[in-house]
């Protein structure tokens, strides 16, 4: 049984058509990777399987049983979201933030027993931030506040997580850090990864399988190494790209190549002379 | 046991235990004092009075001072927990049913109704309902438009509706011939003085809200990580913000007919309790009703005691304490 499979799924927003007819699997415990250009529909995908937002033709199982037949409890108990982005208007505290992760288990009062304080504890602890308890989240770095949140989501106890760009806005350092800490997350408690990404290097690193998307369509989905081809590669982004060998992971590696290297067919033209 | 967390249960408990205390002091002060006596020794001559059922004191505060007292209390819960929940529907820390226009509404509602000789209940309590519906959907349509991503549209679509429901109260005003027009026109700024024992049964209607609003408590601290994450929480983000909206709506509109446009309690108080005791709302919503009804006490003993001849309507004080720290509360908020 699949975590996650799509088949032919189709979404439009206003008449545009960000999701044609795509389908995917994602197997558990492996560790997924959604690439591509801008304007792909890669938020989108991850927002079609994750419920948020609605797809008009197709359909997606998730563990076994079609996404619709969950209510929103049921599936929060099965999936958790790393959002891209968060807004802090409301100053909750670290400890908080990561107990909401309970949510969709308690009762209606919403009050927690021990054992929910004792996983939100764990979660903390997994996710080194057990340290920043009782600050807010608008004191925190953007490295620190994205552990928080993957806290935050690993306390709902999910099979499955998805990420949109969790890597987007962070160092180098903080690059590796967040990534590492999903592989761990992923081995020692067996959930399925499925994050959207720009870094096709992490990516390459990372992933047991990756899926090109573009124009809402899959271009290519395989492992690292059967997507990440220079053709295909240059046909989606549109640029030209240098393709090779990282020498300590062995997997791709691919730079973007600067016009004045490729040469002047490649460059943006010049603003036309008076 | 480990001190990450802090457990909800005893400080539930110890909010209630003080916020009952300090609403048990402004009524049973609010029930003692008035424009006769202004000692609030005076307390003591009450609880002896109480006892001789024949004194013209025990007929002023068991007929006139304790209905007021129990309006204003009622009146200043439900106004600051409509605030709470208005701030977490719209995620913004100033949205309050008399900023965002939605009072203003429920007193076109209402005007419109009295005027046309409609009776009180179910009439002019439902075309209040009505009428702060009507703006709530015009002030949400306002700003979800393309200026949807200034943080301002909100209270800027708000404050233009309050301003429009102002000209329209008085239109109908100027057009009326009706007698009762001193009447109407105090009960707009605030007014708590024609508290009827009769009319107090309403706020029956009251409790199933509140208790409604504290069952959400939980889902309304998820909300307030934004619609996505929410859902991906579990919540169902539409129906939950629906019955919130209705039931908020509902419960500020039948304040309004019973004590007209009272301002800015929705702010002051969750903002204070928001500050001192954190921002869940399984502790926000009961310290808001009981905070809410002691402010909206004291308020009115002050209105009381201020004015030498006769009233000064309570509406006028909350504006004086609310309108500065809307405006300080916005200053800070710049970037």
């Amino acid at each position: 049984m699949k975590a996650v499979s799509a088949d032919r799924i189709s979404l439009s927003y206003g008449g545009k058509q960000v999701l044609d007819n795509l389908s995917l699997t994602i197997s558990r415990e492996e560790f997924f990777i959604i690439i591509g250009p801008n304007g792909a529909g890669k938020s989108t995908l991850l927002k079609a399987l994750t419920a948020t937002e609605k797809i008009n033709a197709g359909s997606i199982n998730l563990f076994g049983r079609p996404q619709a037949d969950y209510s929103r409890r049921e599936l929060a108990r099965l999936a958790a979201l790393v959002p891209q982005g968060m807004e802090s208007n409301f100053p909750f505290r670290v400890a908080d933030t990561v107990l909401m992760g309970r949510s969709p288990h308690l009762g209606l009062l919403g009050m927690e027993q021990e054992e929910d304080y004792r996983i939100a504890l764990e979660a903390m602890q997994a996710t080194d931030t057990a340290q920043l308890a009782d600050r807010t989240l608008d004191q925190l770095s953007g490295g620190e506040r994205q552990r928080v949140i993957i806290a935050r989501a690993i306390c709902q106890q999910p099979a499955i997580l998805f990420l949109d760009e969790p890597t987007a806005a962070l160092d180098l350092a903080h690059q590796i850090r967040i990534m590492d800490l999903l592989e761990t997350l992923r081995r020692e408690r067996k959930i399925a990864i499925c994050m959207v990404s720009h870094d096709i290097n992490l990516a390459a690193m990372y992933a047991d399988r990756l899926l090109l998307l573009k124009n809402g369509r899959v271009v290519a989905t395989g492992n690292p190494g059967q997507v990440l081809e220079e053709k295909l590669l240059e046909a989606s982004y549109g640029c030209r790209l240098l393709v090779d060998e990282n020498p300590v992971s062995g997997t791709r590696l691919v730079l973007p190549l600067p016009a004045k290297f490729t040469g002047a067919a490649e460059m943006v033209p010049a603003k036309k002379a008076l | 046991m480990d001190q990450t967390f802090t457990r909800i249960g005893p400080r539930l408990t110890l909010i209630c235990l003080l916020l009952g205390l300090l609403l048990a002091a402004a009524l049973l002060l609010g029930a003692a004092m008035g424009s006769s006596s202004r000692n609030p020794l005076d307390v003591l001559d009450v609880l002896r009075n109480l006892m001789q059922p024949d004194s013209t004191q025990h007929t002023i505060i068991w007929k006139i001072r304790l209905p007021r007292v129990l309006l204003a209390a009622m009146a200043g819960a439900t106004l600051s927990l409509g605030g709470l929940v208005f701030q977490v529907l719209l995620r913004n820390p100033l949205a309050e049913p008399y900023i965002l226009g939605i009072s203003g509404g429920a007193a076109v509602g209402a005007i419109t109704a009295m005027l046309l000789g409609i009776s009180f209940f179910p009439g002019v309590t439902i075309s209040a309902f009505a009428g702060s519906m009507a703006t709530l959907a015009i002030v949400m349509l306002l700003a979800s438009g393309p200026q949807a991503g200034r943080k301002d549209s909100l209270l800027l679509a708000g404050v233009m509706m309050n301003a429009f429901a102002g000209a329209v109260i008085m239109f109908l005003i100027s057009m009326s011939q009706s007698s009762q027009l001193h009447h109407i026109l105090f009960w707009l700024m605030g007014d708590l003085s024609m508290a009827e024992a009769a009319r107090l049964p309403l706020f029956a209607l009251m409790l199933p809200c509140y208790l409604v609003i504290f069952i959400l408590a939980r889902p309304m601290n998820v909300l307030l990580t934004g619609r996505e994450t929410a859902a991906s929480l579990g919540v169902n983000v539409r129906k939950i913000s629906l019955i919130l909206l209705l039931t908020a709506t509902l419960m500020v509109s039948l304040v309004v007919c019973l004590s007209g446009l009272v301002g800015f309690v929705g702010l002051v108080i969750p903002h204070i309790l928001r500050l001192t005791i954190g921002p869940d709302h399984r502790l926000l919503v009961p310290a808001s009703l009981l905070g809410g009804a002691s402010y909206l006490v004291f308020c009115d003993l002050l209105a009381r005691i201020l004015s030498t001849s006769g009233e000064l309507p309570v509406g006028i004080i909350t504006a004086m304490i609310g309108a500065p720290l809307f405006i300080f509360l916005l200053w800070r908020s710049r970037p």
